[in-house]
């Protein structure tokens, strides 16, 4: 995996628009405790798993001025792994787009990875996604995943009140399932428009419907923001940015729609001259049928490339963008059941609970699928079941926690309810309070 | 509105849907004998199009072969125009009496829709069953079994899926697709329901409103989809027709008006077809692409040679030509490739016919060609005639030495004369329109006198919105052009409406000018150019002022306009204007001469050699009455106002003209008749 430089999109806007206010107000949004870990640990280890080779060409992340101390104190101290990371600092209000451009000179490989912060994904897909770019000559490929129904709430710890709040407004849910229209043999993205842009109608050029009479649009599948470029769109980018006003600053709003648009032959669009591809040229050169002498073999060479963009459907295994609440309290309930491929760090028991060896909890108190992380204090007659609580905390006595999210740092007074909340970095709950579908921030 | 009636007729028909049950299994079919366009005219004046015929053997036949081999029993011909020739011919032929198979006939005189006549079988209650709705003029191999068994299982599980509409795949451009045809098709990708039906030229743009997706998680998205005009229909069908008297077309209202409607919850579905035949012969271009279809043997087994209607004696001999017993060549004739010849036809020596199909008891006499050419029955092509890419109706005659350019069409019985020369395009046609006084002929077309050599007979047909049988060169490369320039770039896609009317704007213009220069080269009658612009006038939905912005540039020519001096230029364009002025003030009316004025300046401005002549177009176009004084003054007052420096130009230029108006009129205020008569 050399071919491959990995940008990771860290900074506190990201790519899209994630929907986390008020969780993530005090905390970067890639540091957010998935499982007790952080956001951007499951990258990181996606990568070291996939076997990217970090030495030469490093893991660039982006990240905000706002952020950046916080998050590089992470990855150079807490972290372990051998992913190299080279830091990026982004203002604010610069466009993906334009982050791009001011890293080009740093991505030194011939295609490379785009991924937003907020992923966490099997690695199994990588390979394959890898592969496919590279063997279609594609020019943008990009991993779709069906949307997640509606999750029925489990059984157990379901009172009528959790439900409630599981089930969020599935209008948010809308926003990011793009309407992405693909090919007869699911190949190739014909056209995705962000459900944000999306109006009330979806159009369709028949210029489009002359070179691809046979497509299907999908609302079901979501753009994972996973995706692979080959260098040479960058150097449409680089003109664009020359421009006394780029017309592309989101990635995902306007590049990509663009990417996806020139893949329509005859559309008078300035391409760029490396965007002409010689490898078939190569391949005859190199090839023993061939010979100087051989005219006819020259004719067929294809000169002017087309822009191809791919879509690769993930179809197995774990997959979720945290960027809404609800999506992220999905991903805090199901990496603690440990069923996934990335497990939290705390050692994990028999009855499938993960508690660090630190923290004082009498494991009776504890029910199955709970994190409970280092040095935390759990009172008398505490009951947990479903929830994740963070480092050095302080719970008071006969208090119950149900499928909450408890991040570090946090102390609970006597005889408090929590059920369905997400309660951040050192928040401090009276005694005696009861706090349901709540999030408490300090 | 509409929808509260058709609730009311979904009640009424679930009682004939009662009835269903009880009834035997006897397959139905109503084939629409007549089209209710004018696709075919003038030929289909005197013949339906069911029966004319393709590679000799009319459509019709065709149609009902199709569904006799499907195994349907009993067949409805509903017909309106020529009833009595439809009836006549079914009576005369095998239809009538073969076995296990009922042809009937229904006769709607007063039907001009295609509603009409299905409210008119829905009243005549001969359906009791599902049945195929399928137009007299469809070509097809494909296994429509299969189709009804696939509608019949829908329908058992849900009652609401009230018809099965057979779609073909082809690509976009593939050549049974009629050029009317522009259909993107939208389809539930996984229950293959229909969900969007879009059918519009105009309309360069497709559009799927979001809301489909709350039921329909995948869309699929089809433009290499052929609709086939085959329709598995229940007879709610024919209900809901009958409940809304304001649907005229199947397509059109009826399936528009379920898929928009919220109340009702029918569910069309589809059936694709891949490697099966069906075409519909819809205009001229279909019937081309189809003929050679069925020469190259697509539409297996309906292919000459098997002579299915058993009243043939075709053989297939190499290079695909097809020949009847009794065909006589003469001497060193030669045929080519692609061609067919019915018995009893005889061609003379040193002719050459190829790509053609002749009917039967032609007579081709000597050293004639042939080429890309439908030759019906009985025609009579005399020597050194030349032929290309025409058709030629029944009974047709072309004289000695004459020429039939290509897309010509020479209807029934008419005769081109000794050495004349047919235009292209030009269709020739006896025809007598009867009733004068109906209206609706008038317009879409009309019979032109016209001279046609030594010996001819016929009138020119002047028809518009009407596709050729070949493609008018021109007007192919400029849809080509039109394509390539069509970007589908988001940024520019607020743009792409206006550029479709100015395309068709642009086109529009250049139809005209070919028109009216055409006209002046062969020293056509002047009420003849009027007449002919005034058709593209409503071909293109354009008003009278298009039409003088359109004409005037071809009479402003002059030839070397660089290298002439002004005063010879302006003479040659008064000398022009005042020639043809009659054709400018047919469509010249008081409220758009000032608009005219203006794009007269839009004109000049854009071509500079005629800024200097400036006062001399206006003032001939005063003088031929075509501009009025009014108006020119108005306009002198609107300039004088425009604070805009640059466009007081032409004002200057045309002040001295201006002031002599303004003193005619100031002395005529006395002597108002005697101004009248200078104008003229």
């Amino acid at each position: 995996m050399t071919e491959f430089q990995v940008v990771i999109i860290a900074t506190d806007k990201g790519i899209g628009n994630s929907k986390l206010a008020p969780i993530d107000d005090n905390l970067p949004h890639c540091l957010l405790p998935v499982a007790n870990r952080p956001l951007i640990s499951y990258q990181l280890e996606l990568l070291e798993k996939a076997g990217f080779q970090t030495k030469n060409t490093p893991v660039l992340m982006l990240v905000s001025e706002r952020s950046q101390g916080k998050i590089k104190q992470y990855v150079s101290e807490i972290y372990k792994g051998n992913i190299e990371v080279e830091f990026v600092v982004i203002k604010d209000d610069i466009g993906s787009c334009e982050m791009l451009y001011r890293i080009k000179d740093k991505i030194k490989s011939n295609y490379f990875i785009v991924m937003n912060g907020n992923l966490i994904v099997d690695d199994s897909f990588i390979r394959q996604m890898t592969d496919q770019h590279r063997a279609n000559d594609s020019s943008f490929t990009v991993l779709l995943k069906p949307s997640t129904k509606p999750e029925v709430p489990t059984k157990t710890g379901g009172s009528s009140k959790q439900a409630a709040v599981v089930e969020a407004p599935s209008k948010q849910d809308n926003l990011f399932t793009d309407y992405i229209a693909l090919d007869e043999k699911k190949e190739k993205i014909i056209l995705m428009e962000p459900a944000t842009e999306a109006e009330d109608n979806i159009v369709f050029s028949k210029t489009l419907l002359k070179n691809f009479p046979n497509l299907t649009i999908y609302n079901s599948l979501q753009d994972t923001q996973f995706y692979i470029f080959s260098r040479w769109v960058l150097e449409i980018l680089v003109e664009d940015q020359k421009k006394h006003i780029p017309t592309f600053f989101d990635l995902k709003k306007q590049f990509i729609p663009y990417l996806i648009s020139c893949q329509i032959p005859d559309n008078n669009k300035n391409l760029p001259a490396s965007a002409i591809n010689d490898t078939q040229e190569l391949a005859l050169t190199m090839s023993s049928t061939s010979s100087p002498f051989n005219a006819f073999s020259q004719l067929n060479i294809q000169k002017k490339k087309i822009v191809k963009c791919l879509a690769y459907l993930f179809t197995s295994g774990y997959c979720i963008n945290v960027n809404t609440i609800k999506s992220y309290q999905m991903a805090n309930r199901e990496i603690a059941k440990g069923y996934t491929p990335y497990l939290p760090f705390e050692p994990r028991s028999e009855k499938n609970f993960f508690i660090d060896q630190t923290a004082e909890v009498t494991p009776t108190q504890v029910g199955p699928n709970c994190v409970i992380g280092t040095s935390t204090k759990l009172g008398a007659k505490c009951s947990v079941k479903f929830s994740i609580i963070g480092k050095h905390c302080k719970i008071g006595d006969g208090v119950r926690i149900e499928n909450s999210i408890i991040m570090d740092h946090v102390s609970i007074e006597d005889k408090c309810v929590i059920n369905g909340s997400i309660i951040c970095n050192d928040a401090f709950v009276k005694s005696g309070s009861q706090t349901i579908g709540t999030y408490l921030t300090k | 509105m509409a929808v509260e009636k058709k609730k009311s007729g979904a009640g009424g028909s679930s009682s004939s849907t009662t009835l269903d049950i009880k009834s035997d299994d006897k397959l139905q079919a109503v084939v629409l004998g007549d089209s209710f366009d004018r696709q075919f005219s003038p030929i289909t004046l005197e013949k339906p199009r069911t029966l004319l015929p393709l590679v000799n053997i009319p459509l019709l036949d065709y149609t009902l072969e199709f569904l006799a081999s499907s195994g349907i029993a009993e067949i409805f011909v509903f017909c309106c125009a020529h009833s009595e020739q439809i009836k006549e011919y079914i009576k005369n032929s095998r239809w009538s009496n073969l076995p296990g198979l009922s042809v009937k006939t229904m006769v709607g005189k007063d039907c001009i829709t295609t509603g009409d006549a299905l409210r008119a079988i829905y009243n005549s209650h001969v359906i009791q069953n599902d049945f195929v709705l399928i137009s007299g003029d469809v070509v097809s191999n494909m296994n429509l079994t299969k189709a009804l068994a696939i509608h019949k299982t829908r329908r058992e599980q849900d009652k609401d899926n009230i018809m099965t509409m057979v779609f073909k795949q082809a690509s976009p451009s593939h050549r049974t697709r009629s050029k009317q045809d522009d259909s993107v098709v939208g389809v539930d990708s996984e229950t293959l329901q229909l969900i969007s039906f879009q059918n519009s030229l105009e309309k360069k743009k497709v559009h799927l409103p979001i809301s489909t997706f709350k039921k329909h998680p995948s869309v699929q998205l089809r433009y290499d989809l052929i609709d086939c005009h085959i329709d598995i229909c229940s007879p709610e069908v024919l209900a809901l027709f009958n409940d809304n008297f304001d649907f005229t077309d199947i397509r059109k209202d009826f399936i528009h008006d379920i898929l928009s409607s919220e109340l009702l919850d029918y569910k069309l579905s589809t059936y694709v077809l891949q490697n099966e035949y069906a075409a519909r012969v819809k205009d001229l271009p279909t019937y081309h692409s189809v003929s050679k279809d069925i020469i190259h043997r697509w539409t297996f087994p309906m292919v000459p040679d098997n002579n299915f209607m058993c009243n043939t004696s075709y053989s297939l001999s190499r290079q695909m030509i097809y020949k009847e017993r009794g065909v006589k060549l003469l001497g060193d004739c030669f045929v080519g490739e692609e061609t067919v010849i019915g018995f009893g036809s005889q061609i003379g020596e040193s002719s050459h016919i190829s790509h053609s199909i002749i009917g039967r008891n032609c007579v081709i006499g000597k050293n004639v060609k042939i080429v890309g050419s439908y030759i019906w029955d009985n025609c009579v092509i005399q020597d050194n005639v030349t032929i290309t890419s025409a058709v030629m109706c029944c009974g047709a005659r072309a004289l000695e030495n004459s020429t039939i350019g290509k897309g010509c069409i020479i209807s029934f019985n008419a005769v081109i004369g000794h050495d004349y020369n047919v235009e292209e395009f030009t269709k020739i046609s006896l025809y007598e329109n009867d009733d004068s006084d109906n209206e609706d002929e008038d317009e879409d077309a009309s019979g032109v006198a016209i001279h046609l050599g030594k010996d001819g007979v016929g009138k020119q047909w002047i028809t518009v919105d009407q596709l050729e049988l070949v493609p008018r060169s021109e007007v192919s490369q400029e849809i080509e052009s039109e394509s390539d320039s069509d970007s589908v770039c988001s940024e520019v896609e607020d743009y792409d409406e206006v550029g479709d009317v100015e395309t068709d704007y642009a086109k529009f213009i250049a139809e005209v000018k070919e028109t009216v220069k055409r006209g002046i080269n062969e020293k056509l009658l002047l009420e003849n150019i009027q007449l002919e612009i005034n058709g593209l006038k409503f071909a293109y939905d354009r008003g009278s002022l298009d039409c003088l912005t359109a004409i005037l540039p071809v009479l402003l020519e002059v030839p070397n306009i660089k290298s002439i001096t002004l005063k010879e230029m302006t003479s040659t364009i008064q000398k022009n204007i005042s020639k043809y002025a009659k054709i400018l003030s047919k469509f010249s009316s008081e409220e758009i001469q000032l608009d005219f004025i203006f794009n007269i300046v839009e004109f000049c401005d854009e071509n500079e050699e005629y800024k200097a002549a400036f006062q001399s177009i206006l003032h001939s176009l005063y003088e031929n009455d075509v501009i009025s004084e009014e108006a020119i003054f108005e306009w002198a007052d609107e300039t004088e106002n425009d604070e805009d420096e640059e466009n007081h130009f032409y004002l200057n230029k045309c002040r001295q003209f201006i002031n002599w108006l303004k003193e005619a009129e100031e002395e005529s205020e006395d002597e108002d008749d005697d101004d009248e008569d200078e104008d003229d």
